[in-house]
């Protein structure tokens, strides 16, 4: 009987996640085992892509083009490299230095023009005459004020108004009720992002029971 | 070599950042080939973050003869069969792809479905450890946004003033969201800059 | 000028001289002029010295004369000098029969006791020394006010008498000077302590001439020795002369210890016990008993001058009680009874000051986290058994919640009618897309909610392959570039006229994260050159003639983080690339998402199994969303209803604590 290798794989698959799922009977030999097969070889899965990703794909296949330009990245390579030696390590600071400034530059520029131009911008729209056209313009300022009074007040809570101030109670109480505002906010969305969590977390629930069941039901057939 | 190496950084950072703001040909030039160089020493980092982990870590465990070296040895063992695999097959074989997506996806799947039950545990005891107002107000959150997600509340969409109120409440979380992106962006801007101007030096160990 | 008599050694020194020749200690300088007996006084010595008497006394006495010097060479010479040329002329002159007037009316009293014969008995040793303490009073003032010196207080009066009270035979003053060490000689050279200049040493006596107490020590065995052969102590201290004497001796500057010497001699034995030891133990060679220095002497503490009263004292102590009862001539114990011995206070308890424990409370506000961390036990095993089965409970409902809609389908959910605009802006944005341009897919979630991500991509996935849209793969972690491919794969399994090897391009990993978004915006075709069979992308039809980001039909981003989301989106905005941008996210990304979505950068976006649902549902095309949505809807309000329960149990529980701390306060 020719054993397909799709069955090898399913069986495979149902033996892990039932490994996984003993987990909820307690902590066993079977969990840590599969939490060990995980590590493995997903670190082996890494050390492959990149490989052949970068490796190969970025730095010997230039070489081998001609490309001279590429013994740059494969000098400051050798150099990351180094920082597997605790005694050579301090020679790979450069190449850190160039990934670092590089990311740093990154991310400031897509900071600055795509978060906090976009969303300044977005929260500026609901006041848009022509952008509220369609709809009720007082029912969008209204709702503009309130989504701005709430960004504000959330981004106060965590940058600025969180100190009491000393000089005057009118600052004092200011800062208060944006604290106040922004901690509902803040309290609300974060609800929202753990039901969301929870909701994924069911989803994948109910895909692996899904799995499970149907290989039960395959296998049974 | 740590003036070397802040000026490396300052000045890769630089370039890479006025691109982002004037087009200028010669720039780009410039911009270009720091980018990809960049995107090359990222990737052996992150091999230079695995090797570390298996011959610095595990293999060590081995030879020290720790105590949860058989953790270590399935780790070794999976991590050698891998690779060679992935040496001989290639990844872009199917057969290699499937070690993947029939041994990694299965086992972290199952860890998140068993993660759904422990946060749901987590949850009942929300007002039992947060007894304030601020945890008052996201255990109702949780629970509404919860019931939204299930989409049993379609009937409301008949129902045009609670449509609205759904809408609007719906709507609630974009504020508190903005917010926080704001402030995201905020501190990575400011984190982004003190590198930028030589302030902060991570890669000078 | 008058010599000066040193106050604290007691001997005489030129009255040039600024420091003691015998001890280096400042001498006190005349303060002011001489009286007239004084001066008339000098001028007799002088003319005495010089041999020629001069009885007229000079009519002031500001300016000291000097006598003139006899010879030329006697002016050279110095005053002490010539006094000891004197003394010894006198000596090998011999002892006169008579002595000089001068003398005899000069002759200060300790020199006439010491030229009478033996002194008077004197039943009490220490009434002897108080007599002769009392007698060289009047001596010592008179030097003292012959050299004008202000009269010293009572207490120093007490203190140069005892200083002249005769010092215990040699005994006892052995362990007194074993104690503080012996009469070091005289250095050559002295140091100035105030100049630091160095003064020349004198030329005067030689070491060997002065008095060597080691000698005198050493001599103490013998002495006893000699006692035992002594029947009667009564031996007074000859003073040498001549060339017996051991120093240069001025007859008229005797110093009163050596004086006071036959004074110590004369002790009877029957002074009871404590000093007939000591009188008894007079050698009967005279050997001069070690005396230090008073200065030397002042430095010991409590011996001085109170060996006899000790002695005295502890003679008549008998103790009555205690180890020592019956037994006398023991030193007297101190009366402790009244002295509270109370041992420090060692408690455990910290002391710290009110400083401290401000500075304390800052350091802990300062390190103190805003929110303490609970340490959650890891072992499950170590959990209380309602623990156990409460989480035993909750997973029986939540799998049954979850398999009972599997198992049985006939279960419906309630459908809901109105969609998210964000669903139906994704739909209408893949709907009009063109179909000769490639959509860049970017892949970046972990094989943890690939199950979701699959569901939720694939109605969006099926909707291009129907639509012909080639694909061009990406992922920017390694777990989502396999499972990508698998994902496509699925979705073009139902749709066999779409040709996988024309359409779908494999670019390959992305690396870098951000830097490699911001790579991929800025030169696509640069950033990634190879699929992953190897094969140049720029040889590719498709997308050979690729030069931006701008060049793709749309972008679509699947991903599980809202972190990544939003920093394509960043990163597209910051290249200025002019393309849709949409979105398939995990549900636990849609609330960081939507405001990008709101503020207009992005499309549209399918969030989850709901915007799956939602998607299949305007779609028209069935998948596995819709068919597991009720296993989906029923677990989402079971765990609702889950958490609501608890909220309310820990609400009751809750309540009654505050009126038990009340009890219990």
């Amino acid at each position: 009987m020719r054993i397909n290798s799709e069955v090898i794989w399913l069986v495979i698959s149902f033996i892990l996640t039932l490994m996984v799922f003993s987990y909820l009977l307690g902590d066993n030999a079977f969990f840590r085992f599969a939490s060990g097969l995980l590590i493995g070889v997903a670190a082996g899965y890494f050390t492959v892509v990149i490989i052949y990703q970068v490796l190969i794909t970025r730095l010997v296949v230039p070489l081998m083009q001609g490309s001279t330009l590429t013994l740059v990245p494969l000098f400051l390579s050798g150099l990351l490299l180094l920082k597997l030696s605790p005694r050579l390590s301090q020679l790979g600071s450069p190449a850190m230095a160039l990934l670092v400034g590089v990311g740093a530059a990154v991310a400031v520029g897509g900071t600055v023009l795509g978060t906090l131009f976009g969303q300044v911008k977005g929260a500026l729209s609901f006041f848009d005459p022509i952008a509220g056209a369609s709809g009720s313009m007082a029912l969008r300022i209204v709702e503009g004020i309130i989504f701005l009074v709430g960004t504000l007040a959330t981004l106060a809570y965590f940058h600025f108004g969180a100190r009491e101030r000393r000089k005057g109670e009118g600052r004092r109480r200011l800062a208060t009720i944006s604290v106040v505002l922004g901690k509902v906010f803040i309290a609300i969305t974060l609800g929202a992002v753990f039901a969301g969590v929870l909701t994924a977390a069911i989803t994948a629930l109910i895909e692996r029971s899904d799995f499970i069941i149907t290989t039960i039901m395959s296998m049974v057939r | 070599m740590k003036i070397v190496n802040i000026v490396i950084a300052i000045a890769a950072g630089l370039i890479v950042l006025l691109g982002y703001f004037f087009n200028s040909p010669g720039l780009h030039e410039l911009r270009s080939p720091l980018l990809d160089w960049a995107v090359t020493l990222s990737g052996i980092a992150g091999l230079v973050a695995i090797l570390n982990l298996v011959f610095g870590v595990h293999l060590k465990r081995l030879r020290e003869n720790h105590p949860k070296k058989g953790f270590s040895v399935v780790i070794l063992i999976s991590f050698a069969v891998t690779l060679i695999a992935g040496v001989f097959l290639s990844p872009a074989s199917e057969g290699f792809q499937k070690l993947v997506t029939r041994v990694q996806v299965p086992i972290e799947s199952s860890l998140m479905a068993v993660l759904a039950i422990t946060l749901v545990l987590a949850a009942l005891k929300i007002l039992q450890r947060h007894r304030n107002w601020m945890g008052f107000v996201f255990f109702l959150s949780v629970i509404f946004f919860l019931v939204l997600n299930s989409g049993v509340l379609a009937f409301t969409s008949e129902i045009p003033f609670l449509r609205d109120i759904l809408s609007g409440l719906h709507q609630i979380p974009v504020a508190g969201a903005r917010g926080i992106l704001l402030g995201i962006a905020l501190g990575s801007l400011a984190t982004g800059i003190r590198v930028l101007i030589g302030t902060d030096r991570p890669y000078n160990g | 000028m008058a010599d000066i008599r040193c106050l604290i050694c007691n001997r005489v020194n030129d009255s040039s001289a600024e420091h003691c020749w015998y001890c280096n200690t400042i001498l006190p300088k005349p303060t002011g002029p001489l009286t007239q007996k004084e001066r008339e006084k000098l001028a007799n010595l002088k003319k005495k010295i010089a041999g020629a008497p001069n009885p007229d006394p000079e009519p002031h006495g500001d300016a000291p004369q000097k006598t003139p010097p006899e010879s030329p060479a006697e002016e050279e010479v110095p005053d002490w000098l010539a006094r000891i040329r004197r003394l010894k002329q006198a000596e090998d002159q011999g002892p006169t029969s008579g002595k000089p007037d001068w003398i005899e009316e000069e002759q200060p009293d300790w020199l006439a006791k010491l030229s009478q014969p033996a002194a008077e008995d004197t039943p009490n040793p220490h009434d002897a020394a108080n007599r002769v303490a009392e007698s060289k009073k009047p001596a010592l003032d008179e030097s003292l006010r012959i050299r004008n010196l202000p009269r010293e207080t009572d207490e120093e009066q007490e203190f140069i008498t005892n200083l002249l009270k005769p010092t215990p035979p040699i005994g006892e003053e052995d362990s007194a000077n074993s104690s503080n060490g012996q009469l070091e000689p005289l250095q050559e050279d002295r140091v100035d302590d105030q100049s630091g200049q160095e003064f020349p040493a004198p030329e005067g006596p030689n070491d060997e001439d002065f008095l060597d107490v080691e000698d005198l020590l050493s001599d103490k065995e013998n002495v006893r020795s000699d006692q035992k052969t002594v029947q009667e102590s009564e031996q007074v201290l000859s003073v040498p002369t001549g060339k017996d004497l051991p120093f240069p001796l001025f007859v008229d500057n005797l110093p009163d210890w050596l004086s006071t010497e036959e004074t110590e001699t004369k002790q009877p034995q029957d002074t009871g016990d404590n000093e007939d030891d000591f009188a008894g133990e007079i050698p009967e060679r005279k050997i001069e008993k070690g005396r230090l220095p008073a200065w030397l002497q002042s430095l010991r503490p409590g011996v001085t001058g109170s060996i006899e009263k000790i002695s005295s004292e502890t003679a008549q102590v008998r103790e009555d009680d205690g180890v020592l009862a019956g037994i006398a001539g023991t030193l007297p114990g101190t009366d402790l009874s009244g002295r509270v011995l109370k041992t420090g206070d060692f408690t455990q308890e910290l002391r710290v000051s009110a400083a401290q424990q401000k500075n304390a409370e800052l350091f802990q506000s300062l390190l103190q986290p805003t929110r303490e961390p609970k340490a959650v036990s890891a072992d499950q095993n170590t959990a209380a058994p309602s623990e156990k089965l409460l989480r035993l409970f909750i997973t029986i409902l939540i799998l049954l919640a979850v398999i009972t809609p599997i198992l049985a389908p006939g279960i419906s959910a309630i459908i809901p009618v109105l969609f998210p605009t964000e669903v139906v802006n994704t739909l209408g944005t893949v709907q009009t897309l063109p179909t000769e341009k490639p959509v860049l897919v970017s892949a970046h979630f972990e094989a943890g909610l690939a199950g979701e991500l699959n569901w939720a991509s694939q109605p969006v996935l099926k909707h291009l392959v129907t639509r012909g849209v080639p694909l061009a793969l990406t992922s920017t972690n390694v777990v989502g570039f396999a499972i990508l491919q698998d994902m496509v794969t699925q979705a073009i399994s139902g749709d066999p006229a779409y040709a996988k090897d024309k359409k779908v391009m494999d670019l390959g990993y992305l690396p870098g994260g951000a830097i490699g978004m911001g790579a991929l915006v800025n030169d696509p075709l640069g950033t990634l050159p190879f699929t992953t069979d190897l094969q140049p992308v720029r040889e590719h039809p498709s997308l050979g003639s690729l030069n931006s980001l701008s060049d793709f039909g749309a972008l679509i981003i699947l991903t599980d983080n809202p972190e990544f989301a939003r920093t394509w989106v960043e990163q597209v905005d910051g290249g200025e690339a002019d393309l849709p941008l949409l979105a398939v996210v995990s549900a636990q990304a849609a609330p960081l998402l939507h405001p990008y979505f709101a503020s207009g950068q992005i499309n549209g976006y399918v969030a989850g199994m709901s915007g799956a649902l939602y998607y299949e549902m305007l779609t028209m095309r069935a998948g596995s969303a819709t068919a597991r949505f009720s296993a989906y809807q029923l677990s989402l309000l079971l765990v609702a209803v889950l958490i609501f329960a608890g909220g309310v149990v820990s609400l009751i529980l809750a309540a009654p604590r505050p009126a038990k701390k009340k009890e219990a306060g």
